[in-house]
Parts: C-alpha cells; sequence; structure tokens
C-alpha cells in the first residue's frame, strides 16, 4: 500500500524524512511492475516469503528477490547498501509496502495476481506465532487483513449469482444467410453459456462440499473421519476439502473444515499438541497425499518452507525418508520451532489453506 | 544559539537560552559550558596516493600497488546514538524504541545507568542476558558518579545533568539482549536519554511536541516521576497535574496511540518504603480516564534502604512489560453474517 510507505516505513527508521518516504515510494512502484510483469511467479514467491520471515535467514537469504529490491531502491537513490545485516528489515518494508499496493490496487475486483498473493499471504501465517514487534506486527496485521479482504471479494465475485443476459440474444433477429445468423447469435451464447457454467460450477461446489461433509469419509486413507486420529483427520478436511472447492474459497468453507475436524470429538482429543507430535500421529498415506503433485508447486514448497510449513515438512520427511531429524532445518527456514502447539482445527485450516494456495499457484504455470 | 550547557544550578539557558545572569552573548558567561564536539557524526577519509613504483632499473618486475581510494566510514564513538545512527541500526534488524521521559531528577539516567549495570554483571538472568552495546563508553559516563561515596554512602547527586551532544535532536543509548526462554529472541533496545527539560518544556508548551516525533515509533514509553515528589503533600499535587499535561499531551499531539505499552516509573521507592503512593494511582486514574493503561512499577535505581530494598528493583520488570505487551490481533475474521451475492446460503458464517 503506498499510502502505508511513511508508517511501514517507520520500521525501519525512527522518523522517515518526506525525500526518504518518496524514494521509496517510487522503489516499490517500480518493484510492483517487476512483480507483475515477471515470467513466472518466482520472485512473488520470494517477496511473500521474505515479507513472513524477513530477507536475511532462511531461503531468501541472498534470493533474486533481494537483489530486485535493492536495483529498484537504487534506481532512485545509488547510494543504499547491498549489505543484508545494513538493508535487511528496510528491504521487508518496502516489499510489505509492494504487496500490498498489488493486494489492494483495485479492491473492487482483485486481479488474479492479488488473489495469488493473498492466497500466499494466507498460507504463510496460518502457523506462525504472534509477532512480537510491535510495528512490524501492526503491518503485518494490516497487510494479512487486506489479504483475506481480498481474496474474499474474489469468492464473492466467482459465485455471484447473476441475472442471465438474454438481451444480446433478443437482439439476434432471423433474416439473412445462415453464416451471419451464427455470427450474429454466437457472441450471446457464448456469454449465456459462460454465466450459466459459473454458477453450475458454484452449485456443484456446494453440493460436492456437502456430500462430502455428510458421507464423512477420508478418501486419502479409506477410513470414516470419525474413526481416525483427531489431527489425522483434520489434515483429510483440510486437504480434501480444499481440492472440492473453487479457487478462492469462500471464508465459511474454511469454518467448515475447522468444524468438520473437531465434530463430536472430545475435548481431550481437541488438546494442543506440537508440530513435531501432528508429524508423529500422521500416517504414511496422509503424509503422501498433501504432498503437491504439480512439478512447479512442489518446488516452491520445498524452495520456499514459510510458504507451505506443512507440505514441506511432509515433503522432507518423504525425501529423507526418516519422520524425524528436520527439526532444525524447519526452524532455520520458516523462523519459528516445531515446538509449537495447534490444534487440530488449526492444523486443518493450516492445510486447507495450503492447499488453496497451491492449487492457485498451479493457475500460473512455469516457475522456472 | 550557542550549543552547550550552563553549569549554574537553575540557570534557564537550557529552556530559553538566555543567561540567568543577563551575560550576553552567553558563551561570555564564566559558568557556560560550550558543548564538546560531536563525535557522533565523525567521519573518517582515508586517502592515499599511489605508492612510487620501483626505479625503472629495477631488476623486479614493477607491480603497480592498487591505489587506496576514498572510503567514507562512520565510527560509532561509543557515547550516545544520534537519529542518523539509530537509522543505520534500524534499517539492518527490528529495533524496541523505548522513550524514557521524565522532568530533571526524576531519576531517568539512573534508571539506564543501573539496567547497564545489571546487564554488566548478569543480573537480568534467568529472563535475558547482555549481549552487546554500542554505546558502552556512554553507559559508563553516566555510571562515573556512582564511584564517588560521600562518608561510605552514595553521594546525594551521583547522576551528571544529562546533556545532548545536539540540543535539538535526541540521543540514544543501545543495549544488546538475548531471551532466555521462550522464543530466545534477540533484542536490540535503543532507550532515549533525554534532558528533563525536553519533558518540562513539552509539559509547558505543546509546540515542542515536534522534536518528539520519534516516540512515533517507540515500542513503549516509561514515564519516570520521583517517588518522594508524590509522597511531599507541598508538591504532589503538582506532580500529578504535570503527569495528567504529559499524558494527554502524548495521546493528543499524538505521539503514541492508546494501545501503546506505557509504564509509570515511581523512581527512589527505597527512600518512600516501596508502598504505592495514593498520588501514583491518582495519575493512573487520570490516564485511564483519558483511554490509557499504563503499568505502575515501583523501582529503586540504585538503593540507599538496601539489603530491604534491592538496587535494581523493577527496573528490569519495566522493560519486559513493554517487550512483552500482548498486542490485539486484528486479522482475526470478524465473523458475523456473512452475505455471498444474491442470497447464497453456502458461506454463510453464523454470529457465534
Amino acid at each position: 500500500m503506498l499510502n502505508k510507505t511513511y508508517e511501514w516505513l517507520r520500521i525501519a527508521y525512527a522518523h522517515p524524512t518526506d525525500e526518504v518516504v518518496r524514494k521509496r515510494q517510487l522503489a516499490c512502484t517500480d518493484l510492483l511492475g517487476k512483480l507483475e510483469e515477471a515470467e513466472d511467479i518466482t520472485p512473488l514467491a520470494e517477496c511473500v516469503a521474505g515479507v513472513i520471515n524477513g530477507f536475511d535467514n532462511g531461503s531468501t537469504k541472498g534470493s533474486e528477490a533481494v537483489e530486485t529490491i535493492i536495483s529498484c531502491i537504487r534506481d532512485h537513490q545509488p547510494a543504499f547498501a547491498s549489505d543484508l545485516s545494513d538493508n535487511a528489515l528496510e528491504l521487508r518494508a518496502c516489499a510489505m509496502i509492494t504487496l500490498g499496493e498489488l493486494i489492494t490496487r483495485n479492491d473492487e475486483e482483485p486481479s488474479d495476481i492479488a488473489v495469488l498473493t493473498s492466497l500466499l499471504l494466507i498460507s504463510s501465517t496460518g502457523l506462525r506465532p504472534t509477532v512480537q514487534e510491535r510495528h512490524l506486527k501492526i503491518a503485518l496485521d494490516e497487510l494479512l487483513k487486506s489479504a483475506r479482504s481480498a481474496a474474499t471479494r474474489a469468492a464473492v465475485l466467482r459465485r455471484e449469482r447473476v441475472e442471465l443476459d438474454f438481451e444480446a440474444l433478443n437482439e439476434v433477429t432471423a433474416g439473412g444467410d445462415t453464416a451471419s445468423l451464427l455470427k450474429s447469435l454466437r457472441p450471446a451464447l457464448k456469454q449465456l453459456l459462460k454465466q450459466l457454467d459459473q454458477q453450475a460450477a458454484a452449485d456443484r461446489e456446494e453440493l460436492q462440499v456437502l456430500s462430502w461433509l455428510y458421507n464423512n469419509y477420508a478418501e486419502t486413507v479409506g477410513k470414516p473421519i470419525a474413526g481416525l486420529d483427531p489431527f489425522e483427520a483434520a489434515l483429510c478436511c483440510g486437504l480434501e476439502i480444499a481440492d472440492l472447492v473453487s479457487v478462492p474459497p469462500l471464508e465459511g468453507a474454511r469454518q467448515m473444515v475447522a468444524d468438520a475436524a473437531s465434530k463430536n470429538r472430545k475435548r481431550t482429543g481437541l488438546k494442543k499438541i506440537t508440530l513435531a507430535e501432528v508429524m508423529g500421529k500422521l500416517s504414511h498415506e496422509s503424509k503422501q497425499g498433501i504432498l503437491p503433485i504439480d512439478r512447479i508447486v512442489r518446488k516452491l514448497a520445498q524452495r520456499y518452507a514459510s510458504l507451505f510449513p506443512i507440505s514441506w515438512v511432509c515433503l522432507r520427511i518423504n525425501d529423507s525418508g526418516s519422520p524425524t531429524g528436520w527439526e532444525e532445518e524447519f526452524r532455520n527456514k520458516v523462523g519459528f520451532a516445531a515446538t509449537e502447539s495447534y490444534s487440530p482445527e488449526e492444523i486443518a485450516g493450516q492445510v486447507f489453506s495450503e492447499r488453496i494456495a497451491q492449487r492457485k499457484c498451479e493457475e500460473f504455470g512455469d516457475a522456472e | 544559539m550557542p550549543t552547550g550547557s550552563c553549569i549554574k544550578k537553575d540557570c534557564t539557558f537550557a529552556t530559553t537560552g538566555v543567561c540567568l545572569e543577563l551575560y550576553a552573548p552567553v558563551t561570555t558567561c564564566p559558568n557556560f559550558r560550550s558543548s564538546v564536539v560531536s563525535l557522533t557524526d565523525a567521519e573518517t577519509e582515508l586517502e592515499a596516493d599511489a605508492l612510487p613504483l620501483p626505479a625503472e632499473d629495477s631488476t623486479e618486475d614493477a607491480v603497480r600497488p592498487t591505489t587506496l581510494t576514498k572510503v567514507r566510514r562512520r565510527f560509532h564513538p561509543g557515547t550516545e546514538l544520534g537519529l542518523d545512527d539509530a537509522a543505520e541500526l534500524m534499517r539492518g534488524r527490528y529495533v524496541h524504541v523505548i522513550g524514557v521521559l521524565g522532568q530533571s531528577d526524576a531519576g531517568k539516567t539512573a534508571f539506564l545507568s543501573s539496567l547497564y549495570l545489571m546487564a554488566s554483571r548478569g543480573w537480568l538472568k534467568p529472563s535475558y542476558s547482555f549481549a552487546g552495546s554500542l554505546t558502552l563508553q556512554g553507559f559508563e559516563d553516566r555510571a562515573r558518579g556512582l564511584r564517588k561515596w560521600e562518608k561510605g554512602r552514595l553521594a546525594e547527586r551521583f547522576m551528571l545533568h544529562t546533556q545532548l551532544g545536539d540540543s535539538r535532536r535526541p540521543s540514544f543509548m543501545h543495549l544488546a539482549l538475548r531471551e532466555l526462554k521462550d522464543r530466545e529472541r534477540h533484542i536490540e533496545l535503543l532507550l532515549t536519554d533525554l534532558p528533563g527539560e525536553w519533558t518540562s518544556r513539552l509539559i509547558t508548551n505543546a509546540d515542542t511536541a515536534s522534536r518528539f516525533e520519534f516516540l512515533k515509533r517507540a515500542d513503549g514509553i516509561i514515564y519516570v516521576i520521583d517517588g518522594r515528589l508524590l509522597i511531599d503533600s507541598g508538591r504532589r499535587h503538582v506532580e500529578i497535574h504535570k503527569a495528567k499535561i504529559l499524558l494527554s499531551r502524548l495521546l493528543q499531539s499524538p505521539l503514541m496511540t492508546a494501545e501503546a505499552p506505557l509504564v509509570l516509573l515511581v523512581s527512589k521507592c527505597d527512600e518512600i518504603g516501596m508502598d504505592v503512593p495514593p498520588a501514583a494511582e491518582q495519575i493512573m486514574g487520570e490516564a485511564a480516564a483519558i483511554g490509557l493503561e499504563p503499568n505502575l512499577i515501583m523501582s529503586a535505581s540504585f538503593s540507599r534502604s538496601t539489603p530491604e530494598v534491592q538496587s535494581g528493583t523493577g527496573i528490569m520488570e519495566s522493560i519486559s512489560r513493554i517487550l512483552n505487551h500482548e498486542l490485539p490481533s486484528s486479522t482475526e475474521f470478524e465473523g458475523g453474517i456473512y452475505e455471498a451475492a444474491n442470497g447464497r446460503l453456502f458461506g454463510k458464517i453464523p454470529r457465534r
């Protein structure tokens, strides 16, 4: 959000001057252009990871995003340090401003890339402990709120039950040859069919999700949900409902996932446990179920653990063949420990968010 | 206005720029001391011409050495950090800025010195350990007065009156801590050390609020009030009134928001028995009336009543309150009835 440049730059400056604010706004505008024109979503994914976890640790250290942001800043202020120890937090603030602007630029109808950014932010923040740095927290909260708002708005637009447009069809008159008739009829028919298809997709989503909830059966492991360990059930709920809904989902779907994970469970079964313990409770089949199939998404998940933390852990366990030993690497890459505790609802929500974000990534094609 | 200070007690030069004894210019006054040239912006230039080549008839191959280029480098003098130095630090990693306010002799510098000495002695454990400082010399200079004893006791006045290198800009003391539990964070602190006159002027003149702009970036504010004044029947009402004005001014300027962590640090409590003075409760009430929720902490930076009251009481607690202040989360979905367009029931979230 360019209009928040002064407030968000305060993360890195005690008192940002007008000149600094002006230069950073220009730099962020340039960065926004580069993200939108990029051939793949890797720079965007790196920016999101850097905003969430900082650019001076994890997998974003020395990344292309760092070079790009520094380059954009240097275009307007050549005397800018390139050492992350001198500028990491400022780069983070600039990336936040840029992503905020990307998300909020068209509130009424968020663009595809705005929706992708929003879903990546939601996926990245689900498991993270609360930020304790005050001004950083205020800015991140505001960014995340905008992300959820944009995703929700896009979800509503996708499911809007519109009045079918017969006006164009009514204007088509008989007469003339068949070719002319088809030429005038085709666009009107296409428009109508598109509207019908959109509404059918929304109706189908509702039926499928409700059927799944009624059946209460986990296809991933081939067992009824009620018979599964609460955390395994949570993973299956999050995963399978995410595969049924249209992207982006309505906020209500997220709530349904949480409810499905906790329904009819004893309170003791819903107690929070650490992420390491959660992984210990998951079967091989469920861990396999969450692994991204798409090659590009799989690469993103392996490279940027902070974007898809649960997917990263499952990939890591799958690649190493060992259920343990990932905890230290996890901490280094995502910035928090596997000893943080979560409830089944939180795990279900996180798996849901990761899968949704991954599905959106697939729409953007090659990330090489 | 010449930069410097007057060593004569109660001279108004610091606040009005006018010598109490009407020396004009003020530099002619025998009590006036010019500021030492600030080393905050010290720069060193390294410049060298290329070394002379060996003689032409040398049998050895002549190797032209690399010419040293000019390097502009800023070295921290170690006394205090200005806004520019603070900015250099803040651009690299998150720094917790803590504004320490209070009138002259309230105990602000004693607070900083006590914090430093506790850190250097390892007395911050088990919660924190000392992890470095860019202003070690500044802390040492401030603590120097503690080494002067009068008849086996601390001098009545053992802290030097705070003077700024640049009287118009704030200065900061830096302290890095390592959290020893929970998330084991590395914490950088920048604490202001402002002359009491700054706070006094803010109370009497709202126009001076602009010099406190940096407080908008503060992670918390510690307002230090001399505990002895709060039990003095002749002065406590004035202190309550001043506190009320200051807090209102901070909120209205606005230099802080109502949600920002605020600590009301009552100092020199070893001399008033560690009981919370009713005047302090009144100040809390005034704060609550304008929407603030300060934490009241009784402190004794350097106790004259050991072992009943230990030196350093309340010091680290005030810092911890700011570092661990829980901010409300504003990202939770607010719930309520969520209307998908045109009355779809799917996706509605009932209000719980």
